[in-house]
């Protein structure tokens, strides 16, 4: 699933949740499958390693990378 | 073939000829003829001002090159003889462009044929600007409708800028605190100096060939008109019109502004406005999603208290009837209290009655038994009367014999017999004589 579809399955299962015709073992399994989502999504978002890299070839060569750290002042 | 070939053989119809014989339809070589000498005589020698594009010299010298602004293009050519007007025929020079139109018959092509070319734009440095500005608005390149949108989602991004200096730094902290997820790579360039916009459009170059970014940043901090002169340089600017990434202008402050801006799908005032634009998508998907989680939290929250009052009531039902049991307890404790109480009226009744009863008994009793005393004394005194020793105390004396029999007759005793003599108050002995 894209992040965009995670997102939307989300909003489904707060539909769900917010139907008061949904029972409590249903929103109990609903919940447990947002509950894997968010995980996931929050693996994505919030604890990711930066990935920040700089070109190290010059304008006209082929482009070949490296970690970039900014200099520290 | 029509009769007006004999008699015109160059194929030109004179336009009273045309409105004269309007009826009849014109050859080919007949229109274009007569358009051709139109064109060529009634119009003769033009300026036009537009920016070269496509030049092409062909085997025998002469260049053919288009000659275009944002929506017309013009077909020229410089014969070979023109040698010092060949010199300016190159790509992308915005020119003053002197000569005349004409048709070539075979393709019915119009082309500029061109005598002389000047360099349009001279002057000072601003000047110059605004004449490109100016040049490359005529091409279109400053369109709205060619600009193109930034992807929703941008998980990527190319930045050329210097690699040391405050605007990398900015724009790694604006990104890493609202996008941390967000790739990063850095394109270095010069940011000023001689060779900066050739240097800067190679990397925009270089980046699109890479591939794989969702927009590329040529980012600058502030600086002096000269000092931001690169990103208006033709490479620069034909460079960001070519690319086929979406590329955010982000030079100087607010304030200034270089080519680069203008001809960029997005302006950004400075470098660290450019890193908020890239990372608003990212940012606003961290807001949906703390927005759902909260929201999907908050009704989970509400099932559940449901439930639990749910619960809760039941164990209201067992309070209740835990209540009602003691309400019945109370009940009947009070109904035992109240059958104790009426009871104990009962109970005081009938020690009053009983307390009556026996004052009435003891009255009874005491009235029958002194009627019982008065009635013994009565019959005491009738005893006491009949006594005999109650006449003797009236002065009568009893004899009786020796015996102690009383004596009733005279008969009964005989001369000597002891007697005893009993008086009201004492006896006394006798002996009898006859």
């Amino acid at each position: 699933m894209t992040f965009e579809e995670k997102l939307k399955r989300l909003e489904e299962i707060n539909g769900f949740l917010k139907d008061p015709a949904t029972g409590l073992d249903k929103a109990i399994e609903l919940y447990e499958e947002g509950a894997k989502i968010k995980k996931d999504l929050e693996q994505s978002l919030e604890n990711v390693e930066r990935r920040i890299e700089k070109v190290i070839t010059g304008e006209n060569e082929p482009v070949k990378t490296e970690p970039f750290q900014l200099p520290v002042f | 073939m029509n009769k007006y070939n004999d008699n015109f053989t160059d194929g030109f119809l004179p336009l009273e000829i045309i409105e004269r014989e309007k009826e009849r339809p014109l050859s080919v070589t007949e229109a274009s003829r007569t358009v051709k000498r139109y064109v060529h005589d009634e119009i003769g020698t033009l300026s036009v001002l537009g920016e070269i594009s496509s030049a092409r010299p062909n085997s025998s010298g002469h260049v053919y090159f288009d000659l275009k602004d944002s929506n017309a293009t013009i077909g020229a050519v410089v014969w070979r003889s023109y040698t010092s007007t060949l010199k300016h025929v190159r790509d992308g020079a915005l020119v003053v462009a002197t000569g005349t139109f004409d048709i070539y018959e075979k393709t019915g092509k119009l082309t500029f044929i061109v005598t002389s070319i000047k360099e349009a734009g001279e002057g000072g440095v601003k000047k110059k600007l605004e004449e490109r500005k100016r040049y490359y608005e005529s091409l279109g390149w400053f369109d709205p409708s060619i600009k193109k949108r930034l992807p929703d989602t941008i998980s990527s991004i190319a930045i050329v800028t210097s690699a040391t200096g405050a605007v990398i730094h900015d724009m790694l902290d604006v990104t890493g605190r609202r996008a941390p997820s967000i790739k990063i790579t850095l394109y270095p360039s010069p940011v000023q100096g001689e060779n900066a916009g050739e240097i800067i459009a190679a990397r925009i170059r270089q980046a699109n060939a890479q591939g794989g970014y969702d927009v590329i940043i040529v980012a600058r901090g502030g600086g002096s008109q000269e000092d931001l002169m690169p990103y208006s340089t033709d490479p620069v600017v034909q460079a960001i019109h070519e690319s086929q990434t979406p590329v955010i202008s982000a030079v100087g402050h607010e304030s200034d502004w270089s080519l680069s801006d203008y001809v960029a799908d997005v302006r950004a005032g400075t470098p660290s406005i450019a890193a908020e634009l890239v990372t608003a998508t990212m940012l606003k998907r961290r807001e949906a999603f703390r927005t759902i989680i909260e929201s999907i939290n908050s009704a989970m929250n509400y099932k559940t208290n449901i439930a639990t009052m749910r619960l809760k009531s039941s164990g209201d039902i067992e309070t209740l009837l835990r209540r009602k049991a003691e309400n019945m307890y109370n009940s009947v404790a009070m109904a035992g209290q109240g059958l104790d109480s009426f009871m104990a009226i009962k109970r005081d009744a009938a020690r009053g009655k009983l307390s009556t009863l026996k004052v009435e008994i003891k009255a009874n009793a005491e009235a029958i038994f002194g009627n019982t005393k008065m009635k013994f004394s009565s019959v005491s005194k009738e005893l006491e009367a009949l006594s005999p020793y109650a006449v003797l105390s009236r002065g009568y004396s009893m004899v009786t014999d020796h015996n102690g029999k009383v004596v009733k007759n005279a008969l009964d005793v005989k001369g000597g017999d002891h007697i005893r003599i009993k008086t009201g108050a004492g006896d006394f002995g006798a002996v009898v004589e006859i």
